[in-house]
């Protein structure tokens, strides 16, 4: 697995999926891990059902200056949806890997018909990424016993593309989440990273 | 003190906190709304909203007055606002340090324009520092009180959307313990701006510029950080950051304080350095400075006036080349935000576009309803205008349509009710609808006069708007529950028949800040006959899925409000909240 002392993440999704409070989790664990960190989003009119999108940069080895990276440039998508998923593709290094949300949302464009099916967009998500971790978060979240936590799930999936320890993420859960929701939080952050390191182990086993 | 992972509006907070900061306005308005929200969790002295900007500028002048520090913020339309009390506090200067931050939006991610605040500086001869992260907005913040009270003149601080909503690592002070007393002050030749006053205060005003100029060329705000010789890159605010990611070894001038222009130290700079170029967001501000200077500079293209820099704008200027190519295959349907399930917006434009009525618009969520399917409105300009553009348009026009003005609480208090009170004493035969959903929803849900909380949710004396409006002049007021469909309708009817002014206010709270509605929307698909009906109301949790034969809507229930208005049109009553 490729571990990397600093790089950028960038995270989509839809208005109302908690999208800006995962990209808060990776932050607050990037800033406990001792990393350089910033994170950018943007709120306001994107937040009413609009695409979310928010970048984190992190830096073990010197500053984080810009806030966003180049296009082209970043090694890990974390996508909770997947049309905003194949939206954000362009932000992708050739070896980037995608943890992506098994989920799609249709826009009030669906009605023009423009839209493609969820194969379509697991497809292209495929063929334009190194590794494609895809999970389904909304029942993993169920299964943690907190349907709200999906975003915390796939945080959890993508936590081993990561330099960042487990008891830093523990922790980071729990400052960045709603109070009395860490520990159903905590849950879903494990059973997301269980799921996405057995994925992992099934394609090292294939090679 | 730990180090905290805090955005810049958090920091300008804490750099406000930190210089022991008396008093606090300002209207939200984003980028810029958290600020005081956070402010508010770390302090005790009075952090208030205001009606408006202006109010807000003059409330933090009248503190500074008496020998507070006071803050006041807002976005960059709102110092258009408060430009009025701006230009002249420029003249009579503070006594306790006053410093205004203006948010502006480049990209507009959520506003009407772009417009650049940097020329506000130079314009009211106010000095303006522009940090480049959470640090700096925290540390600038800091300082601008101390250059406030050291040359007597208020402080803009700059910020953007980008340095806004950045969280960066960020080591926080603590406050001095100090106690003051406060005691306003009396010198009517320096606060009293008559004109014998004002030629004094203006030369003097010129005095304070000459000697903020040292400062500027001096430092700390404009920093000289030497890299390799062959190129030297002027840049200031976010752009900076993303030059110094482009080309990390060059030499670098950074411009924290645009205003008074530090240009004995950009001839220094040029002078160190082989090649120079200017990287700055939106207006050529500092590259028209330069060149006045006589001094030649790179700069980027006329393309990039508008919109935000980036990581690949900075190399695409400052290097040469080409914006990397589109990896996306297939083409991704746009996702445009839209008004939330339950909105108690909705009904009112479903019901206006049913009477074919011609709307003006204004600032807030209910712009969204231009988008398809309601697509009714017909401007947005300002806070306030389309109360001011209906009554224009009914001085003027003569034929059958109704002309309805549409404005939110919030954006009432704020600029609507002179555009009110200019109907009712000439007389007009528009309608204001008030979209009355008790709190400003666009921003993130911030009280105002009408909500009858403060901006620290206590209770405060509550506006009566039904009240308000008689008592300016108008008589036909009506308050109506959007949430019914048929007394919406009625009224609505009356409000746009009558040929005299109307005011109706659709009251009901936004449903970010209301408890959800009781029950379940469910649909009967055998009753249902796909006419589309309430397809027509725009609302998120109805849609249907062209991928498919079935033609009856799917409710996605997870954005369902359960407000019933989908209910009241469905012909076949197969809609139903259980």
């Amino acid at each position: 697995m490729n571990k990397r002392k600093s790089g950028s993440i960038v995270l989509t999704g839809v208005g109302g999926q908690g999208v800006l409070t995962a990209a808060e989790i990776i932050a607050q664990a990037c800033l406990l891990e001792g990393y350089d960190v910033k994170k950018s989003e943007i709120h306001g009119m994107a937040q009413r059902g609009g695409s979310v999108v928010s970048h984190v940069r992190y830096s073990g080895v010197g500053a984080v200056a810009s806030p966003l990276p180049a296009r082209g440039s970043v090694d890990l998508l974390v996508g909770f949806e997947l049309l905003e998923a194949v939206r954000a593709l362009d932000w992708l290094a050739p070896d980037a890997t995608a943890v992506v949300n098994h989920l799609l949302l249709a826009p009030p464009a669906a009605q023009t018909g423009q839209i493609c099916s969820q194969q379509d967009y697991l497809t292209v998500i495929e063929k334009n990424v190194n590794a494609a971790i895809i999970v389904n978060g909304e029942e993993l979240a169920r299964r943690a016993g907190n349907i709200r936590t999906a975003n915390t799930v796939i945080i959890g999936a993508a936590a081993p593309f990561l330099p960042i320890s487990l008891d830093n993420w523990q922790q980071a859960v729990e400052v960045s989440v709603p109070r009395g929701t860490g520990k159903s939080n905590w849950e879903a952050f494990k059973l997301g990273r269980s799921v996405a390191a057995a994925n992992d182990q099934q394609k090292d086993d294939r090679v | 003190m730990s180090s905290l992972l805090l955005s810049g509006n958090e920091s300008i907070a804490q750099g406000a906190y930190e210089a022991a900061v008396g008093f606090a306005s300002g209207y939200p308005g984003t980028p810029s709304s958290e600020i005081l929200a956070t402010l508010s969790e770390l302090t005790g002295v009075p952090v208030q909203w205001a009606p408006n900007e202006k109010a807000a500028l003059e409330a933090g002048l009248g503190a500074a007055l008496a020998g507070a520090r006071a803050l006041v913020t807002m976005k960059h339309v709102g110092l258009n606002v408060a430009a009025d009390p701006l230009f002249t506090a420029a003249y009579t200067g503070v006594e306790g340090g006053l410093v205004v931050v203006t948010a502006d939006d480049p990209g507009m991610h959520s506003s009407q324009n772009e417009q650049d605040n940097r020329h506000y500086a130079f314009a009211a001869g106010i000095p303006m520092l522009e940090p480049t992260d959470s640090q700096e907005a925290l540390e600038f913040t800091r300082r601008a009180f101390e250059l406030s009270e050291q040359f007597d003149i208020p402080v803009l601080v700059r910020t953007t959307t980008r340095l806004s909503h950045t969280k960066c690592v960020v080591d926080p002070g603590t406050p001095p313990q100090l106690q003051r007393t406060y005691e306003p002050t009396e010198d009517s030749v320096k606060y009293v701006m008559i004109p014998a006053h004002a030629r004094q205060r203006h030369a003097n005003l010129l005095e304070r510029i000459s000697d903020l100029t040292a400062v500027s060329n001096q430092g700390p705000f404009n920093r000289i950080q030497p890299g390799e010789a062959r190129l030297g890159i002027i840049a200031s605010g976010i752009g900076y950051q993303f030059a110094r990611e482009a080309v990390p070894d060059a030499s670098f001038l950074k411009i924290g304080m645009p205003f008074p222009f530090p240009t004995e130290l950009v001839k220094q700079f040029a002078n160190s350095v082989d090649r120079l170029v200017v990287f700055e967001e939106l207006d050529r501000v500092i590259e028209q400075q330069v060149r006045a200077a006589g001094i030649e500079c790179g700069a980027k293209p006329d393309s990039m006036l508008a919109g935000e820099l980036s990581p690949d704008a900075a190399e695409r200027v400052i290097l040469g080349g080409t914006s990397p190519p589109s990896t996306s295959a297939v083409s991704v349907p746009g996702r445009p935000p839209v008004m939330c399930g339950g909105c108690p917006h909705r009904a009112v434009f479903y019901i206006l576009k049913k009477l074919g009525a011609y709307v003006t618009g204004d600032i807030g969520c209910y712009t969204l309803s231009v988008l398809p399917p309601l697509e009714i409105l017909q401007t947005c300009l300002c806070m306030g205008a389309g109360v001011g553009q209906a009554h224009g348009i009914s001085q003027v026009y003569t034929g059958d349509r109704p002309i309805v003005a549409v404005i939110g609480d919030s954006t009432f208090v704020h600029s609507g009710i002179t555009g009110l009170i200019n109907m009712v004493y000439n007389q007009s035969s528009a309608t204001v609808v008030i979209l009355d959903n008790r709190t400003t929803a666009m921003t993130g849900g911030q009280n105002h006069p009408a909500t009858g909380l403060n901006l620290r949710g206590e209770p405060a004396p509550e506006l009566d708007l039904p009240g308000l409006c008689r008592a300016v002049g108008a008589d036909q007021v009506q308050v109506v529950d959007p949430y019914d469909l048929k007394q919406l309708e009625q009224s609505l009817r009356e409000a746009t028949e009558t040929d005299q002014l109307s005011v109706v206010i659709a009251r009901r709270p936004c449903v970010l800040i209301a408890d959800k509605e009781a029950g379940t929307l469910e649909l009967d698909t055998e009753a249902c006959v796909a006419c589309g009906m309430c397809l027509d109301l725009g609302c998120p949790a109805l849609v249907q899925d062209n991928n498919t034969e079935e033609r009856c809507p799917e409710i996605h229930s997870s954005l369902c409000n359960a407000c019933g208005v989908c209910v009241q049109i469905c012909p076949r009553d197969a809609l139903k909240i259980i």
